[in-house]
């Protein structure tokens, strides 16, 4: 029966058709399992899960489906005669000749023939390749497989930003995609620029020079500062660019806009000026106070310099200061001095000081000190701390070191004292070994300071002092002709003029006309300092006592006085920080966001700027707040997650700070049962 | 014989149905028992406790006053014991995570204020490693600590800060957790309020503390300061428009008095500051500046003698991290019962400034007089101090209708307890709201003087809810918050204690879920005698089909055999 040429050709048909069926079947398997694995991959993608994965589970769902495909397909010789009859009009002579091929049983051979003749003559006429299209087939699966590939873009930023977005609907919101900081120190600081990009605080040397690059796809930028505000055009290469001298902290914020006028998320940027420091300059050696006997020696100084960018000059200066009582003369002078360049930031110094040029006498002294510039255009002269050479007498030679305060001493002084030390001083010159000429003198002259010590707090007690106290002296008989009316100030003058002739005996070593003076000016200080007495002086105008602003009157015109109740306002910055906070835990509650959630935080920040524009944290969180809105704006969930976390942070961290505790505790019930304990204890008596 | 058979034994069911027979039966032991589910039990403890009992009990889970017993499951004990007797499963705490006991939070707070929060946090025996804790509100972390765990504790207690954001109820969650151990969690709520706190600051005569407390209060926000210093006799300072101490109803819109120069007081003043601080449970601050006279403020000291203390130097005092400091001190001879310090001063083992209470109010007596010397120092926290205290004491001063819910936090199928204090205030009438504008009337029972009683079912759908109170013109809501039941975790206190001693007064025990073996016996034996039942067969209707039965199967047999 095989050997027919119908049945040959039946059989070469079933088996053409059989091929056609089998691989439509792969492919629509294929298309299928494709189709399916999509949506999974996609999802997988979207959760941030590996490609590989993503790819893994594909595989995995397409191998599923065409599992499935193939246990359901029926690869037998009859089903491709049944599904070859499906749709064609071979009255199923197909899968009756079919199955005489495979079993002729008792049919008569002629029989079989002529079945098998009809049957291979009406699938001859059923086209194969339209009743199983391979060629649409591979072609639908070809997309399908295209589909799935692409769900491994969405991993793709640049996807996740053009395909819309399932946490925002801002993609069409002007953007900033890049801001670059370049941040040019002043040229005295010899530091090389920096470039910042996509800054949240830029840091830099006050007076750098910033310049601001900002790239996106927007027509306009607003760029403003705390102070100023313009608006920069776009140059030819689609770049903003604005440059500005960096003052004090502040911000910097950059508004992008589309040709129609709409705004885009913000970006601020923090500043923050690092102030140059002044140079540090010190005396290293001999570093302290030096009381000598004579100035007669020469003076090695060693004087060091530092600074935070770079040194200019340092000098050794020095005043000589001559002269007694309120006779001073200032002398000022520089001591060259050799210098050695550790470094530019680093200076050292040696120079000698020879004393014996100075021409000190005793009582005078030196007063030296480091003096250096740094390389900043304008910078003024720094000084080190200030050490003195004084040449005293050899008593306060010996006590170098051991000395009390001596402001304290001289605080200590009283008339009585200088006349003490004048008698003890008399004493001395009478005694078996009086002090020779030179230590009477030294010794006369201390005192003589200590008079005019004590001098001097009688006359700032009387509000001014004498210019001249000789030409003063001069016009005593002015006192005792009664120009002052009062006797209480000119006992005071009189005290002051007998101090002053004490102390200018006592310089001349005339001890017992210093002795007469010192105890006149006692009996004197002693009548005007009594009890009974008022010590008057006058007034300069600007001390006058204006009687408007005194609380005089008369009894019966008091009326009870009467103001309204003080309202006080939370400050600004802390009612906009909380509300703020309440705005972020909003947007933390949300699953998605979209531009008016942008807007809301931009306008929090500006708020939050209008109150504290010059703090620094303050700036920081509004920086924080238009990141967020830029990730809002980028469609990016989980940097708005971290993001709202983060300034959620900075936030409570501030107003904790600022915030008073509160100490409430218990309910109304827990008092009233502390109030009644209290009283059935104190009935009982107290604790001691 | 068959029909002899039927014929016979209907004639037997008719004679005995004429007889009425019963028979006596010991069934089971007849206690009903209701489940009733605290902190610390989950659905699965509740479903094990009741399969444990079913067959010895009947065991109900809805409120019934004929129930014989209440079986409490859970680590906490009931908000009311039980009618009857009580008996408590305690479920077993965590072997392997940390728990969070309590948080504690102040019921009512003020939105310019720092809050702290107490967390209490059981750590299993043996854990190592930094327990990490964090508090959020509104998901945003205000706080956190990472802190060491001693060796040999087995809980820790820690302070963390919440700053509160707007007006209203505001839930605080505490999160805790072990390396390597799942995160505990544990939800308290507080109202948040912005309220305007009045005070009035009364100058006996002029005096320095008062006049510089007073001007440390004027710049709180918080803080509303009506003030009056009399300078003379007839002659007065005012601002805004103070009222004498003469009437305690006068008083009763203040929430704080500051007086100054206290010791000027008239005898008839204390006795209206005693008044106020018994009726209106406010709080009265005392600055004297002398030790003349002090007698006259015994009634609100209780103190009978002072005792001046000039110090040669300045001694800081400290409270809360705020110092400031002094020289010049008035020592009671004896402490009153009940006196708090609300300072402390390492130099001197006294505490300067101190607080007693009176009724449901409370006197804060500054025994420093001369602390305001030394205000003006940038690191000296003399106005701050002053500005927390009255702050506080203020903020412990009941409102004039105040609302106070057992539990803000309720869940859909439970009850809502508030309870309403009304001062002066005729025909309440309350009713809660939703946010969508649906409300209805609760009904108020009187629960004592001033105060009222408000029980109603939870809302079906979860949301925010308020509580309307008002009184004419006057007007008082507060919000509570109905969850899904089981989707907020709450402390788990460990009070099993308590819940032990609770039962054991109840008449009953305390059992661990483990040992839930020991628990029917004792329920059983609740019912002294376990009542016998009589069970009559013949006066059920269903002895009618027997009867009917035979009676069929008998007439069925003669017809079948010709019989008529």
């Amino acid at each position: 029966m095989h050997e027919w040429p119908e049945s040959r050709q039946l059989l070469a048909v079933l088996a053409r058709a059989s091929r056609a069926r089998r691989a439509r079947a792969i492919l629509v398997a294929v298309m299928r399992g494709a189709l399916v694995a999509a949506p999974v991959s996609a999802i997988a993608v979207l959760l941030d899960a590996p490609l590989l994965w993503a790819a893994g589970a594909a595989a995995i769902v397409i191998l599923a489906v065409m599992t499935v495909a193939h246990f359901q397909f029926d690869r037998s010789r009859a089903g491709v005669a049944r599904d070859l009859e499906v749709g064609a009009a071979c009255r199923n002579v197909v899968v009756t000749a079919e199955a005489l091929l495979r079993e002729p049983g008792p049919t008569p051979a002629h029989i079989c023939r002529v079945v098998i003749q009809d049957a291979a003559v009406a699938a001859g006429q059923v086209d194969i390749s339209t009743r199983w299209p391979v060629q649409s087939a591979a072609i639908r699966t070809a997309a399908a497989l295209v589909l799935l590939a692409s769900t491994a873009l969405l991993a793709s930023p640049a996807v996740e930003r053009l395909l819309p977005s399932i946490v925002t609907d801002a993609a069409s919101a002007p953007v900033l995609t890049e801001v670059r900081i370049i941040v040019e120190p002043p040229d005295y600081t010899g530091r090389p620029s920096e470039t910042f990009t996509n800054p949240e605080r830029v840091t830099g040397v006050a007076g750098s020079r910033l310049r601001v690059e900002a790239s996106g796809p927007a027509a306009a930028l607003t760029m403003a500062t705390a102070t100023t505000s313009v608006v920069v055009p776009r140059a030819a290469d689609g770049t903003f660019v604005h440059a500005f001298t960096l003052e004090t902290d502040g911000f910097v914020a950059l508004t992008p806009a589309d040709t129609a006028g709409a705004t885009g998320v913000r970006r601020l940027i923090g500043l923050t000026a690092t102030a140059d420091r002044p140079p540090a300059p010190k005396v290293t050696t001999p570093g302290k106070d030096l009381f000598l006997r004579e100035a007669t020696e020469t003076l090695a100084i060693a004087v060091e310099a530092t600074d935070d960018f770079g040194l200019r000059a340092l000098r050794l200066a020095y005043t000589k200061v001559a002269g007694v009582g309120e006779s001073f003369t200032f002398t000022e002078g520089e001591v060259p001095l050799t210098l050695e360049r550790v470094s530019p930031q680093q200076w050292r110094g040696r120079g000698d000081l020879s004393l014996t040029s100075l021409n000190l006498e005793i009582g005078d002294m030196v007063v030296y000190r480091a003096v250096a510039i740094d390389t900043r255009p304008g910078a003024v002269p720094v000084e080190s701390d200030s050490f003195i050479i004084e040449i005293v007498s050899a008593s306060e030679a010996l006590a170098e070191g051991f000395a009390i305060d001596d402001t304290r001493d001289k605080y200590a002084l009283s008339q009585q004292m200088v006349i003490l030390k004048t008698e003890r001083l008399i004493a001395r010159t009478k005694s078996a070994q009086p002090p020779d000429a030179e230590m009477l003198r030294d010794e006369a002259l201390m005192i003589a300071a200590e008079q005019r010590s004590v001098r001097a707090e009688i006359v700032f007690m009387m509000g001014g002092h004498f210019e001249d106290e000789f030409v003063e002296a001069a016009h005593e008989h002015e006192i005792s002709d009664g120009r002052f009316d009062n006797s209480g100030r000119a006992d005071l003058g009189r005290a002051v003029r007998d101090m002053a002739r004490a102390s200018t005996e006592l310089v001349d070593v005339n001890l017992a006309a210093a002795l007469e003076a010192e105890k006149r000016a006692l009996e004197a200080m002693e009548r005007a300092l009594s009890r009974r007495r008022f010590i008057l002086r006058t007034l300069t105008q600007r001390e006058s006592i204006d009687d408007s602003r005194r609380l005089t009157g008369k009894l019966g015109g008091a009326s009870p006085g009467r103001r309204a109740v003080a309202v006080a306002d939370v400050a600004p910055d802390v009612a906009q920080l909380r509300a703020t906070l309440a705005l972020l835990a909003t947007l933390q509650a949300q699953q998605a966001w979209t531009t008016a959630d942008a807007a809301r935080l931009a306008e929090s920040g500006e708020a939050l700027l209008a109150a504290a524009p010059q703090q620094r944290d303050i700036v920081d969180i509004v920086a924080a707040l238009s990141s967020i809105g830029e990730a809002i704006t980028s469609a990016d969930a989980n940097r708005v997650r971290t993001r709202l976390t983060a300034v959620s942070e900075q936030v409570t961290g501030r107003l904790r700070a600022v915030a008073v505790p509160s100490g409430v505790t218990g309910s109304a019930q827990d008092r009233r049962l502390k109030g009644a304990l209290s009283e059935a204890l104190s009935r009982g008596g107290g604790r001691d | 014989m068959i029909e002899r058979v039927c014929r016979a034994s209907a004639l037997i069911l008719a004679g005995l149905a004429l007889v009425d027979p019963g028979c006596s039966l010991q069934g089971a032991s007849g206690a009903r028992v209701r489940l009733l589910a605290t902190a610390g039990a989950t659905p699965d403890d509740v479903t094990h406790v009741r399969e444990a009992l079913a067959p010895t009990v009947d065991v109900v889970e809805t409120p019934d006053p004929e129930v014989d017993a209440t079986v409490v499951i859970g680590r906490a004990a009931p908000r009311r014991p039980p009618a009857g007797p009580m008996f408590a499963v305690v479920p077993p705490a965590s072997s392997t995570s940390p728990e969070v006991r309590a948080i504690e939070l102040p019921e009512q707070v003020d939105l310019e204020s720092r809050v702290t929060a107490t967390a209490t946090v059981a750590v299993p025996a043996g854990a190592a490693g930094p327990l990490k804790l964090t508090l959020l509100s509104g998901g945003i972390p205000h706080d956190a600590q990472s802190l060491p765990i001693a060796v040999g504790s087995d809980s820790v207690r820690v302070p963390l800060t919440f700053v509160p954001a707007q007006p209203g109820l505001t839930l605080v969650q505490i999160s805790a957790s072990l390396p390597g151990s799942t995160e505990a969690t544990a939800v308290a709520t507080t109202h948040v309020v912005q309220q305007e706190h009045r005070v009035l600051v009364h100058d006996a005569r002029p005096s320095w503390a008062a006049t510089f407390v007073r001007r440390a209060l004027e710049s709180d926000p918080r803080l509303n300061v009506t003030a009056r210093s009399v300078v003379s006799r007839g002659l007065a300072t005012d601002v805004g428009a103070p009222p004498a101490l003469d009437s305690a109803a006068a008083l009763d819109d203040f929430d704080v008095i500051v007086v100054g120069a206290a010791e000027a007081l008239t005898p008839a003043q204390v006795t209206t500051l005693e008044r106020y601080l018994r009726a209106r449970e406010g709080a009265v601050v005392l600055l004297p500046t002398d030790d003349d006279a002090l007698g006259v403020l015994r009634p609100l000291t209780a103190i009978s003698r002072w005792n001046l203390d000039r110090r040669p130097a300045l001694e800081t005092l400290s409270a809360d991290g705020l110092e400031w400091s002094a020289s010049e001190f008035l020592w009671p001879s004896t402490w009153p019962a009940g006196a708090e310090p609300l300072t402390t001063c390492p130099e001197t083992p006294r505490c300067a400034v101190w607080r007693r209470p009176i009724g449901g109010g409370r006197v804060i007596v500054s025994s420093a007089l001369d602390g305001w010397r030394t205000r003006a120092g940038s690191d000296v926290d003399y106005a701050e101090f002053w500005r927390v205290q009255v702050a506080n004491a203020a903020a412990a001063t009941p409102e004039r209708v105040a609302i106070t819910f057992a539990d803000a936090l309720v869940e859909t199928g439970a009850t809502v307890h508030a309870e309403i204090e009304a001062r002066r205030l005729p025909n309440l009438a309350a009713e809660w709201q939703d946010t969508l504008g649906s409300r209805a009337t609760v009904r108020l029972w009187p629960a004592g003087a001033q105060r009222w009683r408000a029980e109603w079912p939870a809302p079906q759908t979860p949301g925010r809810y308020r509580l309307v109170v008002a009184s004419g013109d006057v007007q008082v809501s507060r919000e509570f918050m109905v969850v899904e039941a089981g989707t907020v975790q709450r402390p788990l206190p460990s009070d099993s204690d308590a819940l032990a001693l609770m039962a054991r007064a109840h008449g009953g025990q305390s059992v661990a879920l483990s040992d839930l073996a020991a628990l029917p016996p004792q329920l059983a034996g609740l019912v002294e005698a376990p009542p016998e039942r009589v069970w009559h067969p013949f006066r059920s209707a269903w002895i009618i089909v027997p009867f009917a039965g035979v009676l069929s199967v008998e007439w069925w047999l003669r017809r079948r055999r010709g019989a008529r």
